[in-house]
């Protein structure tokens, strides 16, 4: 009987693979299902996305054969050909060339090619077929191409490309079992595919450029490919060249572009001759010429009219359903902290220890983790906007809009992951080529409001509008002019910063706008459970870190008075919170909101959790603890007037809309821009911008007797 | 007795007000410790690329 796993599972997710394990690297065209395959083969878990640029970094896992043998699986970022002309593409080339120092070179390759577009998708794989690795071709996606009435021959595809076909639908993993046998075969070997460069190029290349002089001849052919792909380097900066090496391709280009003009898009226009030679053999499309139902939905969906009236609608279903289904379990979770504080306090002594547990730790991290179901539902339709392919479909409509402030196409993905975290919205900006606007995007995408802002929200809206008293769809048209009003704000500061602070040209946008399908509830849900975990484990640190030493900071120095309001007023905190009133009384906020506003420059959230400590160390020695909306409803200043008045929560929504308040946000872009000039030059504008709209806010709202 | 139990309670509570500024102190210096990109100031965040 075999040890070891049984052949039809597949392997943990975990990187701890013997060192002589054959390596295969997984490439493909963004979108393709590339990232399914990955999940599928090593069990490793990741968001399945439906619109490019998606997979960004590379990622690593272990896949088991089917006969158990071990393989180390890197999934390389999307690209649609090896001439890189961005950050990720020349990743993806220099891991295929062996010319990265942290990346081993693939002793094979498999790489993914969407069966319902093949043509397109061939380009790469063909420039991979050239580079003399052994590769499989994973023809995914096959139903998709069924639906379409597209007819896929594997075995003529085979022989034309002399490399196996194996015919895929991953996210039904049919298919799988077989490229697991072809990844354990020993006789996979490179390909011989070339595509046959007119003569008088050829002539031309290895006149002009030295590297390329034994064209005709099979050793060393991937070093050729090298040098013709950093012939065409459009970012010289990431080609891993000295300085002379530069120079001297620079000047091979020159003299070609002398020698032969036009012979790029002859490289381009010869490959393509050759994949539609292959396709015609290969593939039938018999109703090529009749509308898709994606064609039919497009037309309405992406209508200029009806496509924004759609997006309007679903954005306002959204927002009523994270209002009107989060009540009930927001309730389970309120009453759960309370009964673990009640309990807290029957079972130790008063004191120190038993106030940091009960005012400190659980009021902090309950009043936080107390809108996880919001946020759930937030993630579970972005999830299914996502799987089904509609979240392209809004890139396509904003894109309309972006360009007018000068913002680029590609912009988009990273600014739509920004409504999740600014963070993996940032990293994801390396997708876009143009420097210029990399950086406009990255100093725009903390604008987006992220889920850290909606616990802000919630509260402020909850107290602004209680529940018993006001319709859902008032607190709905609060959440969505918070969100047109941080979009707006993108718009605004795009254009101004493309305008005034970082002139250049744009590049157009490509958008691939996939097939609708029917969402995958799987991918959703680990997709929900991945943000509950980073939801939970923020809770269980920053915030549990930050709520306990804003405990120290409200209760201590001791005071002598028994009164709790003069002893939180003589604290750390409430000296803290002094000292900065007279700047945010304007905004008309008390010191109890300056000490939150200060604790929350680490995380935004964390105002929340402030809060709840202060008020709670306020009041404490009250057994019945009530939720903070009630709390901050019954705050009251010295002379009697409420603190929380509608003015002054939608002055402190307004705040938040447009602060920066993200220590993880400031290092990321530091590490993105590798200086620390934009993190400074975006924390001092967003916080200036902030306090002028909570400001005017505040202040034109008391001229208006508000 | 409420005396011994308030001095005990007030010294665990700093421990763990003290233990906590510590990590965070801690996890501070570990990620400026940390750097990526590729060096020329792109927003890869790569490694830098061998040079053949």
């Amino acid at each position: 009987m075999s040890a070891g796993p049984s052949p039809s599972t597949s392997g943990a997710a975990t990187t701890d693979v013997p060192a002589a394990a054959k390596v295969f690297a997984l490439v493909g065209n963004p979108n393709c299902g590339k990232t399914t395959i990955f999940n599928a083969l090593t069990g490793l878990r990741q968001k399945v996305g439906n619109y490019p640029g998606v997979t960004v970094e590379r990622k690593e896992g272990t896949a088991f054969g089917q006969h158990g043998e071990n393989f180390r699986l890197i999934d390389l970022p999307g690209a649609y050909s090896l001439s890189a002309r961005s950050p990720d593409e020349a990743v993806l080339r220099d891991v295929l060339l062996g010319r990265r120092a942290d990346t081993p070179k693939p002793d094979a390759v498999i790489c993914v090619v969407d069966a319902s577009n093949p043509e397109r998708n061939l380009y790469l794989a063909t420039q991979i077929l050239e580079l003399g690795i052994p590769t499989i071709i994973a023809l995914n996606m096959i139903d998709v191409a069924e639906s379409r009435d597209v007819v896929l021959d594997a075995k003529v595809l085979a022989a034309k490309l002399d490399a196996p076909v194996i015919p895929m639908q991953a996210n039904a993993r049919v298919g799988l079992i077989e490229l697991k046998m072809a990844m354990t075969r020993d006789d996979l070997s490179a390909s011989t595919y070339r595509t046959t460069i007119p003569s008088e190029l050829e002539a031309a290349l290895i006149k002009h450029v030295p590297a390329l002089e034994k064209w005709d001849g099979e050793t060393r052919r991937s070093h050729k490919w090298e040098a013709l792909y950093l012939l065409g380097e459009h970012d010289p900066a990431h080609s891993g060249l000295s300085e002379s090496e530069r120079t001297r391709y620079r000047d091979a280009r020159r003299k070609l572009e002398e020698g032969f003009s036009g012979w790029e898009e002859t490289l381009v226009a010869t490959r393509y001759d050759s994949i539609h030679a292959i396709c015609k053999e290969a593939i039938t499309h018999p109703h090529s010429d009749q509308p898709t139902l994606t064609d039919r939905l497009d037309s309405f969906l992406l209508h200029r009219f009806w496509g924004w009236a759609t997006l309007l609608t679903v954005m306002t279903v959204l927002f009523s359903l994270i209002f009107s289904y989060a009540d009930m379990p927001m309730g389970w979770i309120e009453s759960g902290f309370e009964a673990l504080s009640g309990w807290v306090r029957t079972v130790m002594p008063p004191g120190d220890l038993r106030d940091l547990i009960t005012d400190g730790v659980i009021a902090g991290v309950g009043g936080v983790v107390i809108f996880l179901p919001q946020i759930l539902i937030l993630f579970f339709f972005i999830g299914l906007m996502e799987d089904t392919g509609y979240m392209a479909r809004i890139a396509f409509i904003m894109d309309r809009l972006m360009s007018k402030v000068g913002l680029n196409g590609k912009s988009f993905i990273p600014l739509l992951s920004s409504y999740a975290c600014a963070v993996p919205g940032i990293m994801a900006a390396r997708t876009i080529e143009s420097p210029k606007d990399r950086l406009i995007t990255i100093l725009v995408a903390p604008l987006t409001s992220c889920s850290a802002r909606l616990p802000v929200y919630l509260l402020m809206i909850a107290t602004l509008v209680p529940s018993e008293k006001v319709p859902v769809l008032t607190k709905v048209s609060f959440m969505l002019g918070l969100y047109v009003l941080g979009t707006l704000g993108v718009f605004v500061f795009a254009w101004l910063f493309n305008r005034f602070l970082l002139r250049g040209k744009s590049t157009p946008m490509i958008l691939e706008l996939p097939s609708y399908k029917a969402p995958t509830f799987k991918a959703i849900l680990l997709h929900m459970w991945e943000r509950t975990r980073i939801f939970i484990r923020r809770a269980g640190t920053i915030i549990l870190g930050i709520s306990i030493l804003l405990w120290f900071l409200a209760t201590y120095p001791k005071h002598e008075s028994d009164d709790t309001g003069t002893q939180i007023e003589h604290s750390f905190a409430g000296r803290m919170g002094k000292t900065i009133e007279p700047a945010i009384r304007p905004l008309g906020y008390n010191w109890e909101m300056g000490v939150s506003l200060i604790a929350s420059f680490a995380a935004r959230e964390v105002f929340v959790s402030a809060m709840s400590v202060i008020y709670n160390v306020e009041d404490t020695g009250d057994e019945d603890l009530q939720p903070l909306r009630q709390r901050l409803l019954a705050a009251n200043h010295h002379d009697g007037r409420p603190v929380f008045t509608p003015l002054v929560c939608l002055s402190v929504m307004v705040f938040y809309v447009f602060a920066m308040q993200c220590m993880s946000t400031v290092a990321v872009v530091k590490r993105e821009t590798n200086s620390w000039r934009w993190p400074l030059f975006q924390f001092v504008y967003m916080t200036a911008t902030a306090y002028l709209a909570a400001l005017a806010v505040y202040q034109i709202g008391s001229r208006l007797g508000y | 007795m409420e005396t011994s139990s308030t001095d005990w309670q007030t010294w665990a509570a700093l421990a763990v007000v003290a233990g906590t500024a510590v990590i965070f102190a801690v996890r501070i210096a570990l990620r400026r410790g940390k750097s990526g990109s590729c060096g020329t100031g792109c927003g890869c965040g790569a490694a830098k690329p061998k040079v053949k």
